[in-house]
């Protein structure tokens, strides 16, 4: 009886945004709209005027745009290989955050995938890659890789997706209005929760789990050699495919943080989140950070050891001096201590270790692994290859609106997305529920719901 | 006794004379060096031979080192080592030299000189046929592994998009298939009791349509004007140039075109024109020819150009002809490439680096000195779109991409900074300014070309007031005349316009002759205009009383 409490709760929270969004959602969305508009006008005034209107120039050439692909990439990677990790690992934890964690994926990964569009001065000759791509170019792999990673992730999200879909089916019915409910007819596929059903779609998760992971590695790694195969200091370095791939789960695993955490208050998930829940990806988050924290000495350290360079102020020693000391050393120092160091002491310390502490390091992880992107996209641009002085950049409004607007992108799709479909995973759930409930007693259902 | 004497003397005199003659025989004679250019290269052979031959007075000298070179023309004229070998018994001195270019290559020979032999260099030609490229194949057997690498790569990919296609058509195909029974309909929970009714999806999108249609305009409102196509057809009338990877040119990327101004025809005789460009087949400057000259300035009584795209200053000599008088390549931490802007103060050339730097130069073209500008912590570098110095030394430079104008000392320390930062209009702001100079009652003039006038600033800094104003469509430059006058250099109008100390627009001059005029200088009542594709051109302008005025 107790089981089936708990299950109407589960019910009822996992569609609380569908049937009742709350007073904040349509302000919200004002608001979000209103940013990623904004966003939309200032590229269409790039489109019109061509890059002239960034802070791009012929010498740093990368900017914010390319910063932001490897951000918005990276935090889909997060949010999936966690995902997927936990899923094979069968963690029952994972049940509630699972949803969300996926949801993000799709949407940070189709909008970072945007910007190499944006990036480009005539977007309009993209078809020029697929027409005379060279399979040699990194470019074209990463056109490939990310492609393939984007209908990974949709599949991903979209088959524990299907018996949810079924259960508004059923449950919402005609309360949910003519066009939800044709949705909602033709994405569940007929499902009726039979056993070779459940036997097809339990299988093919575990497919698909077990195919995004090196698959969400392979793209990382493809967008790190974009840069890793240019001979260009600050690039040349032979560690940048696993520097990222850990940067990624690092900036992704806090985004999670923060979505759940949103959702969690925003729709009163605390029954089925928990601060345990946070503390167990707050372990994730710490682990991941010293890893990174790793990757950022040995790779300051091979460099600053050497001080290439051919010439005085510039080469690849230069641009660590330009880091560490220079003009780009309040964006350095700012990183290490602000989104490094002082978040992994906020997780590791028990005193902060508590949701509010593990939001507030999330938050700064973030922010500082947007930073450390583009710490690693323009100083390298701005880093003289011949003897001709440093390149300098400053981003135009254009770049800033079209930031704000990805940044703002991602609530709004995520909310309109759960207006739609179960925040929590409602069949997986009950599932981890009712595997639970088959072990000993000491086991405790309650804490899986 | 005279007569002995004077015999005495005479002998004297005569053995001296015979003693400093035998001395002087023994002194080394005219060294040469005779190059001997290598002969026909066999077939399969690589490298060639570059010999020469160190005499003097036709003996060979031995045991003395001969440095060998060719000149290239990559990153500008240069020469790159060969190598170094020491004379035989012959003089003779060869290294091997493996071409990695077909065609006529110079080589030179060095000596450097010795204690008893004065240095001498020769240089010559020769012809390099099926030369090798510098890149080796590789040599550890990897091309099979290059080869096959797309292909097991490819099949990766195809497996992993098998296996999501599998996926995706076992579920799509599998689970309807393994639907059973029509479902039963369920009563609904007693949660959805709980729950009110969702809004329907039409109306929550049509919702959204308005919500959008009414976001649309503070958002367009927040981020800027959308502009109308008239504006975009204009921009194909900036003239744009690049070198090297380095911007040219006085227009920033946010700076937006004017529209090409009404010219009228100041009157003005052509005193002298000199061609800097030689352009080939393809269009682009010949090797070895100016190219994308930036400006102008006078000193010792010679005209000295400032070769922007080869990172040298160049001076026309008396018949016309052009000569390099400093290559900043030969100085290792200095580069001119992409230097907008210089002037010049007395006997000495000022000249503005695309880092910042001010290289001072003096009339023989020997460096003198270096400015580094010392740029306050958090402050973007200087990008020096022109550059002018007072008597008393005091040096302000336009920082283009920094929208603002910079007095500082000669040591580099900022003074004082015109201009926000960001590209504005206002009396002391700018939008990507360029060209700046003074008058002669120290008056301040700032071409600020993205938008299309001059401002003009007391000695103080205090601005004064705007010239040109619809009369210019991307001014680069500016010069004032002893009478007061105003010249502005206009690269979309391609003319030099000229305005009265009030701002009157008094006319153009170089209509038809010039193509894109950039750097300005009046010297001696003349107008010199450096034209980056046209080349120089030397005015008189008709004095104010003649000329008439608008």
């Amino acid at each position: 009886m107790a089981l089936a409490i708990e299950r109407d709760d589960l019910r009822a929270a996992a569609v609380r945004p569908i049937v009742s969004p709350g007073a904040l959602f349509w302000p919200l969305m004002i608001v979000f709209s209103m940013i990623v508009l904004g966003g939309a006008v200032a590229f269409l005034e790039q489109l019109q005027s061509g890059l002239g209107v960034t802070g791009l120039n012929q010498r740093v050439s990368w900017g914010f745009y390319i910063t932001d692909m490897v951000f918005f990439i990276g935090v889909s990677y997060g949010g999936a290989v966690t995902s997927a990790i936990l899923r094979l690992t069968n963690a029952p934890w994972r049940a509630p955050l699972a949803r969300m964690a996926e949801a993000m994926a799709l949407v940070t990964l189709m909008i970072g995938s945007l910007f190499p569009i944006i990036d480009l001065g005539r977007p309009d000759r993209m078809y020029n890659l697929l027409l005379h791509g060279q399979v040699g170019s990194p470019v074209l792999w990463d056109v490939v890789a990310i492609n393939t990673y984007m209908a990974a992730t949709l599949i991903f999200l979209m088959l524990p997706l299907i018996p949810d879909i079924a259960f508004c089916r059923d449950h919402l019915g005609p309360a949910a209005g003519r066009m939800r409910k044709l949705l909602y007819d033709r994405l569940s596929l007929g499902w009726q929760g039979t056993a070779q059903q459940k036997h097809i779609l339990e299988r093919n998760m575990t497919i698909v789990a077990v195919t995004i992971i090196p698959l969400a590695v392979m793209v990382h790694s493809v967008l790190a050699w974009l840069f890793g195969m240019t001979v260009r200091p600050g690039w040349n370095s032979t560690i940048f495919a696993p520097y990222f791939v850990v940067g990624a789960l690092f900036s992704g695993v806090a985004a999670v943080i923060l979505v759940v955490a949103t959702f969690r208050k925003a729709y009163n998930l605390d029954a089925f989140i928990t601060e345990q829940h946070f503390k167990y990806l707050a372990n994730i988050l710490l682990a991941l950070g010293m890893g990174y924290a790793y990757f950022l000495f040995a790779e300051t350290l091979t460099e600053g050891y050497k001080m290439e360079g051919f010439g005085a102020g510039e080469g690849s020693g230069a641009l660590l001096q330009e880091t560490l000391l220079g003009k780009y050393a309040p964006l350095f120092w700012g990183f290490v201590l602000g989104g490094l160091a002082l978040p992994i002491a906020i997780l590791a310390l028990p005193p902060t270790r508590k949701i509010p502490g593990i939001v507030a390091a999330s938050a700064l992880v973030v922010v500082a692994m947007w930073l450390k992107r583009f710490l690693i996209v323009v100083p390298a641009m701005a880093t003289p290859i011949m003897p001709v002085g440093w390149g300098a950049y400053f981003p135009s409004r254009v770049e800033i609106a079209v930031t704000l607007a990805a940044a703002a992108a991602v609530p709004l799709l995520l909310m309109l997305f759960f207006r739609f479909f179960p925040i929590i995973s409602i069949y997986e759930m009950e599932e981890v529920a009712e595997h639970e409930s088959e072990r000993p007693p000491q086991s405790a259902t309650a804490e899986v719901l | 006794m005279r007569l002995l004497r004077l015999v005495i003397i005479l002998a004297v005199g005569l053995a001296t004379l015979s003693a400093a003659t035998a001395a002087l025989a023994d002194e080394p004679g005219g060294v040469t060096l005779k190059p001997i250019p290598p002969g026909e290269k066999a077939p399969g052979q690589d490298s060639v031979v570059l010999s020469a031959q160190l005499t003097s007075d036709d003996s060979p000298i031995a045991g003395m080192p001969v440095t060998f070179y060719v000149v290239t023309t990559v990153f500008g004229e240069r020469l790159m080592k060969v190598g170094e070998a020491l004379s035989d018994a012959t003089g003779t001195a060869s290294v091997l030299y493996r071409p990695t270019w077909d065609g006529d290559i110079t080589a030179v020979a060095r000596f450097g000189g010795s204690a008893n032999y004065p240095a001498t260099q020769a240089s010559f030609h020769f012809q390099a046929t099926d030369t090798v490229s510098p890149w080796e194949p590789p040599k550890f057997g990897l091309e099979p592994i290059r080869q096959w690498l797309p292909f097991a790569v490819g099949l990766a990919v195809l497996a992993v998009l098998g296996s999501l296609g599998y996926a995706l058509g076992t579920t799509v195909l599998g689970i309807p298939a393994a639907a059973g029974r029509a479902p039963a309909t369920q009563p609904l929970p007693p949660w959805d009791s709980r729950v009110r009714r969702p809004m329907p999806v039409g109306r929550a999108l049509l919702g959204m349509a308005v919500l959008l249609a009414v976001a649309a305009v503070p958002a367009a409102m927040l981020i800027g004007r959308a502009r109308a196509p008239d504006d975009v057809t204009l921009s194909t009338q900036s003239i744009h140039y690049e070198h090297d990877g380095m911007p040219v040119g006085g227009v920033s990327p946010g700076a937006q075109p004017a529209p090409l101004p009404e010219t009228e025809p100041l009157a003005a005789t052509l005193v002298r024109s000199v061609q800097t460009t030689v352009f080939d087949a393809s269009g682009q400057p010949a090797a070895g020819s100016v190219s994308m000259p930036a400006d102008v300035a006078i000193t010792a009584g010679r005209i000295r150009i400032l070769d922007a795209n080869k990172g040298r200053v160049i001076t026309v000599t008396p018949d016309g002809t052009l000569a390099t008088i400093l290559d900043a390549a030969q100085y290792g931490d200095l580069s001119l490439h992409g230097a907008e802007a210089m002037t010049a103060l007395g006997e000495r050339l000022f000249i503005a680096a695309s880092d910042g730097t001010i290289i001072v130069v003096k009339s023989s073209g020997a460096v003198e000195g270096v400015i580094r500008p010392v740029v306050p912590a958090g402050q973007a570098p200087l990008t020096p779109g022109g550059i002018a110095v007072s008597e008393t030394g005091e040096i302000w430079i336009s920082d283009t991409a920094n929208h603002r104008v910079i007095l500082m000392n000669d040591s580099g320390e900022f003074e004082q900074v015109i201009g926000s930062g960001a590209p504005a209009d206002g009396d002391a702001e700018f939008n990507a300014p360029g060209g700046i100079t003074f008058d002669d009652d120290g008056n301040i003039y700032v071409v600020d070309t993205g938008n299309h006038v001059v401002k003009k600033f007391s000695p103080m800094g205090v601005f004064l007031e705007r010239i040109g104003e619809g009369r210019l469509g991307q001014p680069s430059s500016v010069a004032v005349d002893s009478d007061g006058r105003v010249f502005v250099s206009d690269e979309s109008a391609a003319v030099v316009s000229a305005f009265g100390p009030d701002g009157t627009y008094l006319g153009s001059i170089g209509q038809g002759q010039l193509q894109a005029p950039h750097g300005v200088k009046i010297e001696k009542g003349l107008v010199y205009v450096m034209d980056r594709l046209a080349g120089l051109f030397v005015y008189e302008a008709q004095p104010p009383a003649a000329a008439s005025r608008q």
